[in-house]
């Protein structure tokens, strides 16, 4: 059976189903427990009956800095997914979409324009989850990535910038059709 | 707890510090007249709307009855309208306008406040403010979300069961409304909080207010209700904690079996009308599949009256059906496992004969992969079976009659032979791999880990009294077929080198065997590192440095020797991560999440691996330097723990495949070099480093105290009392608890910690009654005298005892066969390497002592010495004895290694055929043969080699860093004590 509630501290060990994936990043510890303390409805699991942890998100809400205001990159008030991950035994059961669902509701809730994320270009297969989602790609950051999954010799790898819109963007304006011919730099980043 | 019955008095305010101080004054001074007059001229002034919060304040304290209701009709007008003030202290003015006279706080103000704070998510000042409001009044309903969160573990941890079932009840509170109004953590917080007060009930009437919901959701005409709050409910009526929730409940209920009737059919229409919405994602259809198997297993128990039969209803189709569309999913078989624990050995083989052919050409119209996947679940739960049964009692599948439980012996070589011909057929086919390469669950990798496992069973691996095994862990196994689960395994990895199960078991087998190079290598494989290391870093870690000191010397170019990492993860996480993050949790006013991070904080402190990863540090480099290179006091987040310091092992041991029945020794036992971590162990290795911080202690040469003599006696006093206090509290952790000690440490750690215990007890007799004694003493009594000769004497027996340990190799075996028990225990020599250090090392801390004395009483000194030293050099003869032992048992190894022909001879042990004249090669009643034969067809003769080449090489390294441990003992020993 999968249950799914929110993250609390103890979950870190118990998430090696999901960790050990070679694609699953593992960070310092304070790295999650920044995420519980400052955003704790936006850090989700799914879990089963053994306590070990099939899947999880974490998420953030932010802008920009205030000097960034001027900018054409000034980012709104939005939830910001940094990591969606599913254990290889429970993927294809529709765990990562339930994950971002609950995300989305603490996004809805705390009052955002949008929710975004990177992804990288290569990535089909998380572009098409996320793109059956709602997300769209909002623009294309150029070499974010410092390494290239597909072509070691390359300097870096592009990342899609993908958004979907809240409740409360009734009128659409952070996001657009045409994303993927929007290129921006690294430091145009916040 | 009660509710509050006594109304709280007004909350006194403070007007902005931009007001006038006409204004303010008038204000304050309670002038409320003028002051009202003052603030509608500002408002009218300058248009903001906080002046208007001040004049109906003021007005709301004149004498004009209409003036003092106007707040209310104001805060009224606006909770009608849906006005959000999102100015903070103004709406503290319309507080204060209506906190004179009685008022609903939840229905009113509350409301107000918790629309600014929805409306002003960042502005934690305003969300600080209102919280402090709300909890002025107690009015929880618009406290934020997390509060209640906080509410509800405060009610679990302090409030009766019957107090926490009457405020969850209450009209405005409760679950169903944290889930209307969105808090869906705190409902199932409440379910959950219910349940642990046995509130069974009230859970069944919930659950079923939310069925029922659901179901009219469905209906053609659906009530009239809120798209938010309907999405709620249905998205609530799928998750498998409501519904677990209830059905436990409904076990519980006396009407039981009728309520899970009930609540069967309940659900089934809940199903329909999810299924209707497109809500159904396959999670939520596979946790269905549980549920009802779940109801039925349960019906089936509460119907059954015969007290010989736990089911009169067949159970094993409902079973069977889950199985069957599971099959694929590697969770499948840990679903079963649950229910399999249900079900008597009747049913179980009953189950396994229904579910499918063990001969994968049986089949017709299913390829390869799909039988495959089928034959390594049938073969798991054959597996569950064979290693669940009883002394004398019968075999269910293969009808043998066993003896001594829990294994059945035939069926674990028919499960061996099955995954062998399946293992064997898969990798002979392209498409399977292919298509293993595109799944999660790979059946090759399942049938490779199951035939091992059985092979280690099979092989007599697993100790359940460590003590007592003087030789190689590997003696009493059976070498043959232990080495073929691990050329299995190893063949595995390096065809598809990433499955953690598979990776793992492999670690834990090569250390077993000596080979600590390639456990090395496919433990950093693995991504095992940060967090993951304090979850696994044990798995690999544990005993390493009495197996291998090499692997702990510090090489050119590295800044960091074997597991500073992990030692530094602990030290930042405790000293520096936690503490953060409680702050910042503070600093966000989430306040529910502090009590979970202090948990956390006291899990990880508690942990073994925290203990044990500064030990086997100290361990590791004073096994190569002969001396401590640091102390238990610079290690901040040890120093200080006392023995009464409860430690746990929190290793996640799921990662390895728990495949085996409820009686049967789990497999991280059955794998492990010695017993797991404990507390004991934990608490018997810190008072051992003490020790060596005590006796390895050197004061600095320019260290020249004006009263030298009499802080001399106070530092004797003070080493003293602690050596006694480190024999008292040894002796009472190895002697004192009515568990054996063989639960919690190997043999030779067993030795060695008494050994320590001695040499604490030596050294604090000689201080207390040899050289502390006043000068008027003149000399020692030869009562203490006598008792310090017995202590000596104890401490060499055990000595002897442990080198006898050490030295028991196997006699009259294969000359190479000897040489991998020798590898195989390194551990003991570690130990032994220990006890030696410890014995030189308390002997030179007494002979410095001698000397000191001698500086200030030479006769007395001299007289001591007399008599003393001879018996402490018995000590340092012991110690050069086992160092030499330990010398000569590495020039036999490296000897040993370095013959030639290696390759072929483990190619030999391996794939030996049971016609073999060697019974230590042959295994049990020719199967190591038969397993031989079936391996001979699929691993190739250059992989084989490949590996007997690696397993050799890394045996070397393992002794060549004992050798250089040697070597630099010859150079301690040339150096004057």
């Amino acid at each position: 059976m999968t249950s799914f509630r929110a993250f609390t501290p103890a979950d870190l060990n118990r998430f090696a189903k999901c960790n050990l994936d070679p694609l699953t990043e593992t960070y310092d510890i304070g790295f999650y427990l920044q995420y519980y303390a400052k955003w704790p409805s936006l850090f989700q699991v799914a879990v089963d009956d053994r306590g070990n942890i099939l899947g999880y998100i974490m998420g953030k809400t932010e802008s920009s800095p205030d000097y960034f205001k001027g900018s054409e990159h000034y980012l709104p008030w939005h939830a910001h997914i940094t990591a969606l991950t599913v254990a290889p035994e429970a993927r294809r059961l529709g765990i990562g979409r339930i994950l971002t669902e609950k995300l989305e509701a603490g996004a809805e809730a705390a009052d955002t324009w949008f929710i975004d994320l990177f992804v990288r270009k290569s990535n089909e297969k998380a572009i098409r989850f996320y793109e059956n989602m709602g997300y769209s790609v909002y623009r294309v950051v150029k070499d974010y990535y410092g390494d290239n999954v597909n072509d070691p010799t390359a300097h870096g790898e592009d990342a899609y910038d993908m958004r979907k819109p809240t409740k409360r963007d009734k009128t659409l304006k952070h996001i657009r059709d045409d994303g993927r011919s929007h290129e921006v730099q690294p430091e145009d980043v916040f | 707890m009660a509710p509050p019955r006594i109304a709280p008095a007004p909350r006194s305010i403070q007007l902005k510090h931009t007001v006038d101080l006409q204004l303010d004054r008038a204000f304050h001074d309670e002038q409320w007249a003028i002051a009202a007059n003052l603030a509608r001229n500002r408002h009218n002034a300058t248009k903001d709307e906080y002046y208007k919060a001040v004049e109906i304040a003021a007005k709301s304290r004149c004498d004009n009855a209409a003036d003092r209701t106007l707040g209310g009709e104001v805060v009224q007008t606006m909770i009608n309208d849906n006005t959000v003030i999102k100015d903070v202290d103004a709406l503290d003015l319309y507080e204060f306008s209506i906190a004179c006279r009685p008022m609903n706080y939840a229905k009113t103000i509350g409301v107000l406040r918790s629309r600014l704070v929805k409306a002003l998510p960042k502005d934690q000042n305003a969300g600080v403010r209102c919280l402090e409001a709300c909890m002025w009044y107690s009015d929880w309903e618009n406290a934020q979300e997390d509060e209640v969160l906080l509410w509800l573990q405060i009610r679990q941890r302090f409030g009766s069961a019957q107090e926490n079932l009457m405020l969850l009840s209450l009209p405005n509170w409760g679950p169903l409304l944290f889930l209307e109004r969105g808090f869906t953590e705190a409902f199932f917080q409440s379910i959950q909080l219910l349940s642990f007060n046995e509130q069974w009930e009230e859970i069944i009437k919930v659950a079923d207010t939310v069925f029922d919901k659901v179901i009219s959701l469905g209906q053609e005409e659906p009530p009239a209700s809120s798209l938010a709050i309907n999405e709620r409910y249905t998205k609530a009526s799928r998750e498998w904690l409501l519904w677990t929730s209830s059905v436990n409940a409904a076990k519980k209920l006396l009407n039981g079996q009728e309520t899970l009737k009930t609540f069967h059919k309940k659900i089934k229409k809940v199903i329909r009308v999810l299924n209707a919405f497109d809500l159904m994602n396959p999670v939520f259809q596979k946790n269905y599949d549980m549920i009802l198997l779940d109801i039925a297993f349960h019906r089936a128990l509460m119907a059954t009256t015969s007290p010989h039969n736990k089911f009169e209803h067949n159970i094993v189709p409902h079973l069977l059906r889950l199985a069957k569309k599971h099959a694929d999913a590697s969770s499948c078989f840990m679903t079963l496992k649950g229910f399999l624990e249900l079900l008597d050995q009747t049913k179980i083989a009953e189950f396994v004969d229904d579910l499918g052919s063990e001969h994968t050409k049986d089949v017709e119209g299913v390829d390869t992969f799909d039988k495959l996947v089928l034959l390594a679940l049938r073969l798991k739960v054959r597996l569950f079976q064979a290693t669940s049964l009883t002394a004398n009692e019968r075999c269910s599948f293969c009808q043998s009659m066993i003896s001594k439980g829990p294994d059945c012996k035939t069926c674990l070589k028919s499960i061996t032979a099955c995954a062998l011909d399946g293992f064997r057929a898969g990798v002979q086919d392209t498409d399977v791999s292919e298509k293993a390469a595109h799944q999660s669950e790979d059946p090759l990798l399942n049938l490779a880990i199951l035939g091992s496992i059985c092979l280690i069973k099979l092989a007599g691996a697993g100790h359940k009294s460590w003590q007592h095994r003087k030789e190689s862990p590997l003696y009493h196994v059976n070498i043959q077929l232990f080495l073929q689960a691990v050329i299995w395994l190893d063949f595995c990895f390096r065809r598809r080198p990433k499955n953690d199960s598979l990776d793992l078991l492999l670690v834990r087998l090569y250390l077993l065997m000596g080979c600590v190079t390639p456990a090395l290598k496919i433990f950093g494989r693995s991504g095992i590192k940060a967090t993951l290391l304090e979850s696994l870093g044990m798995v690999c870690y544990d005993r390493l440095a009495s197996i291998s000191p090499g692997h702990f010397v510090q090489k050119m170019g590295q800044d960091r020797t074997l597991m500073d990492n992990f030692r530094r993860y602990f030290e930042t996480a405790v000293e520096k991560r936690y503490p953060d993050c409680v702050k910042v949790s503070l600093e966000n006013s989430i306040y529910a999440g502090v009590p979970r991070l202090v948990e956390l904080a006291h899990m990880q402190s508690h942990n073994c691996a925290l203990v044990l990863t500064v030990v086997e540090i100290h361990r590791g480099l004073r096994m190569k330097t002969g001396r401590n290179e640091a102390t238990m006091d610079e290690e901040p987040l040890i120093a200080h723990l006392p023995p009464d310091y409860e430690l746990r092992d929190r290793t996640d041991y799921d990662s390895l495949p728990q495949w085996t029945g409820p009686q049967s020794m789990p497999i991280q036992e059955l794998t492990a070099y010695g017993p797991l971590p404990t507390n004991r162990r934990c608490h018997l290795c810190i008072l051992t480093e003490r020790f060596f911080d005590l006796v390895c202690y050197a004061q600095p040469k320019d260290f020249k105290p004006s009263k030298a003599t009499q802080l001399l006696q106070v530092d004797w006093q003070a080493a003293a009392s602690t050596c006694k206090f480190l024999h008292t509290s040894l002796d009472a952790l190895l002697f004192g608890d009515s568990d054996d000690i063989q639960k919690d440490v190997t043999g030779p750690e067993a030795w060695h910690f008494r050994i320590v215990s001695q040499l604490a007890k030596l050294v604090s007799q000689v201080l207390e009654t040899v050289l502390l004694p006043p000068p008027a003493a003149a000399a020692s009594t030869k009562a203490a005298r006598e008792d310090v000769v017995h202590t000596i004497h104890r401490t060499l027996k055990l000595m002897e005892y442990q080198s006898q340990d050490f030295l028991a190799l196997p006699r009259g075996i294969h000359a190479r066969m000897h040489t991998l028990h020798g590898v195989a225990a390194t551990h003991a020599m570690g130990m032994l390497r220990d006890s030696a250090l410890a014995a030189r090392h308390a002997v030179q801390f007494l002979g410095a002592a001698l000397d000191r004395i001698k500086t200030t009483d030479k006769p007395r000194g001299t007289a001591e010495a007399a008599w003393l030293t001879p018996e402490t050099r018995k000590l340092v003869a012991a110690a050069a004895a086992a160092d030499a032992g330990m010398k000569e048992r590495v020039k036999v190894l490296t000897d040993g290694l370095n013959m030639s022909g290696w390759v072929d001879c483990l190619l030999g042990w391996v794939f030996g055929d049971d016609d073999d004249d060697d019974d230590d090669i042959a295994g049990q009643d020719g199967f190591g043969g038969i397993v031989a034969k079936k391996m001979d067809l699929f691993i190739p003769a250059d992989v084989r080699e490949e590996w007997a080449a690696d397993v050799t090489d890394s045996w070397r390294d393992v002794v060549k860093g004992w050798r250089d441990v040697s070597d630099d003992n010859d150079d301690d020993d040339e150096k004057p004590s």
